[in-house]
């Protein structure tokens, strides 16, 4: 066994700032692009919808759960340049994976919207409530509570997943971690150490999430 | 007393099941009628459909002379009170009653507010104005949800079997509740099977059976002389039963 030695990590931590920075600006703006379509993507889907509308959204959602995240960003980055359409890594990387996540979770939101009981629908049409209101005041909210738990779970693994966008040219913390190791040749200390960033990261959302369930739980029958 | 509801030849079926068939039926205002029978007999649909959340097909069922089709029909005119509350769990025991003024009467907040303070206050849980639902008994929920449908200030109020998720008690305070309105000319249609409840204040009682009225008349007519025998025997297994 080879004697560990972190030191040799020392001469690159002013880089770390920065790539945790992408990390979580990828992370973050992956996530909320993920619950805008999710909520969006969710709630048509639960409809009845014109048929081209449902194709759309049904070829959406089920493309982006059968397909590789890994694949989805070359396509998006290496692929489209064909079609003459460029975009930025870091753009590319928080459109696909927000489009990633928000497939998943779109899943999650319309399973809580049916899940909601009937008689809130019918009460809410009673008091002369129209169907938007009834799904955006009445619905939604009761929905989103139910979601809430996977919604945070899916934050936790975009957080991970953005290790793939090491492939783009964007320097996060995986891609720190490999340049890292082609000049030090110490790959314990380095994945070790981002290992242990990444874990603090998600572990933050976790408690994010245990306080964002007892917040709402308050009304729960 | 205007003619508020005018049913006419109204025929309901659920798959190959006839619930209701060819109904007449005439509720005035200021009634309070209250509608008995059988589990099966079509209590419920048809309230359901006078209420708009049965689909109704043509003009069976005029509502001020309007007919009724789906709940966007009756939109404003018909309050409903369900067996199970269906209250907003998500919005405070204020805000059940305040958020729909504000949607869908465009009220503004502090009248609206005023307004629901009033009506907690009549139902007797003005003191719960800032709970959430989930902390009440069943009969304060459906106090508030009774006082939910008033402060819309609907022409008539459906009752569908508003007390047969409560204890005898509870059951108790949501009729004396009813009670009240009764005697401010309240117009009402109440499903129920507490029969003992609705002898005091309704003004006519509608006995349905396999989707037809039976029979009807005033509570003193049909729990004391009518002779109809499939009301006898129905009065004999609820006086056993009741509540």
């Amino acid at each position: 066994m080879t004697n560990l030695d972190f030191t040799t990590l020392l001469p690159y931590i002013n880089l770390l700032p920065a790539a945790i920075a992408i990390t979580l600006q990828v992370g973050l703006g992956g996530f909320i692009l993920a619950i805008v379509l999710a909520i969006v993507v969710g709630s048509l889907r639960t409809r009845k919808l014109n048929w081209a509308v449902h194709l759309v959204l049904t070829a959406y959602v089920e493309f982006f759960r059968g397909t590789p995240l890994l694949v989805q960003l070359f396509v998006v980055y290496y692929g489209l340049p064909s079609f003459g359409i460029r975009i930025e890594p870091m753009i590319a990387a928080i459109v696909t994976m927000g489009l990633n996540s928000g497939a998943y979770l779109s899943e999650v939101v319309r399973a809580s919207i049916l899940s909601v009981d009937r008689g809130q629908y019918e009460a809410a049409a009673m008091l002369g409530y129209n169907s938007l209101q009834t799904i955006s005041q009445i619905i939604l909210p009761q929905a989103l509570r139910i979601a809430v738990p996977t919604f945070m779970n899916g934050f936790s693994s975009i957080i991970k997943e953005t290790s793939l966008i090491s492939v783009l040219p964007v320097v996060e913390l995986t891609k720190l971690g490999n340049q890292i190791y082609a000049k030090t040749y110490h790959p314990f200390e380095i994945y070790i150490t981002m290992a242990i960033i990444y874990f603090v990261m998600t572990y933050s959302v976790t408690f994010l999430a245990k306080w964002l369930e007892r917040r709402l739980s308050v009304w729960v029958n | 007393m205007g003619e508020l509801i005018k049913i006419s030849n109204l025929s309901k079926s659920f798959a190959d099941t006839k619930v209701l068939q060819s109904l007449d039926m005439r509720v005035n205002s200021g009634e309070v009628v209250a509608i008995i029978g059988p589990s099966g007999s079509g209590k419920s649909t048809l309230v359901r459909c006078i209420a708009g959340l049965e689909p109704v097909s043509g003009d069976e069922i005029l509502l001020d002379g309007e007919a009724v089709v789906n709940t966007a029909s009756t939109h404003g005119k018909v309050g409903m009170v369900f067996q199970n509350f269906n209250l907003f769990p998500h919005f405070t025991v204020g805000e059940n009653i305040i958020k729909p003024l504000k949607t869908v009467l465009k009220m503004k907040v502090d009248i609206a507010t005023e307004k629901a303070k009033t009506l907690l206050d009549k139902v007797h849980i003005l003191d719960k104005f800032d709970q959430y639902p989930n902390s009440l008994s069943g009969g304060q929920k459906q106090r508030l949800a009774i006082a939910r449908a008033l402060a819309m200030e609907p022409e008539i109020i459906i009752f569908d079997e508003p007390t047969s998720s409560l204890d005898p008690k509870l059951a108790h305070e949501v009729f004396e509740t009813i009670s009240d309105l009764a005697k401010e000319g309240q117009t009402m249609l109440i499903v129920t099977h507490q029969i003992n409840a609705i002898r005091r204040f309704a003004t006519r009682v509608v006995f349905l059976n396999k989707g037809k009225i039976e029979v009807e008349g005033t509570p003193d007519y049909i729990f004391n002389q009518a002779d109809n025998q499939i009301l006898q025997q129905f009065l004999k297994q609820v006086d056993f039963a009741d509540i």
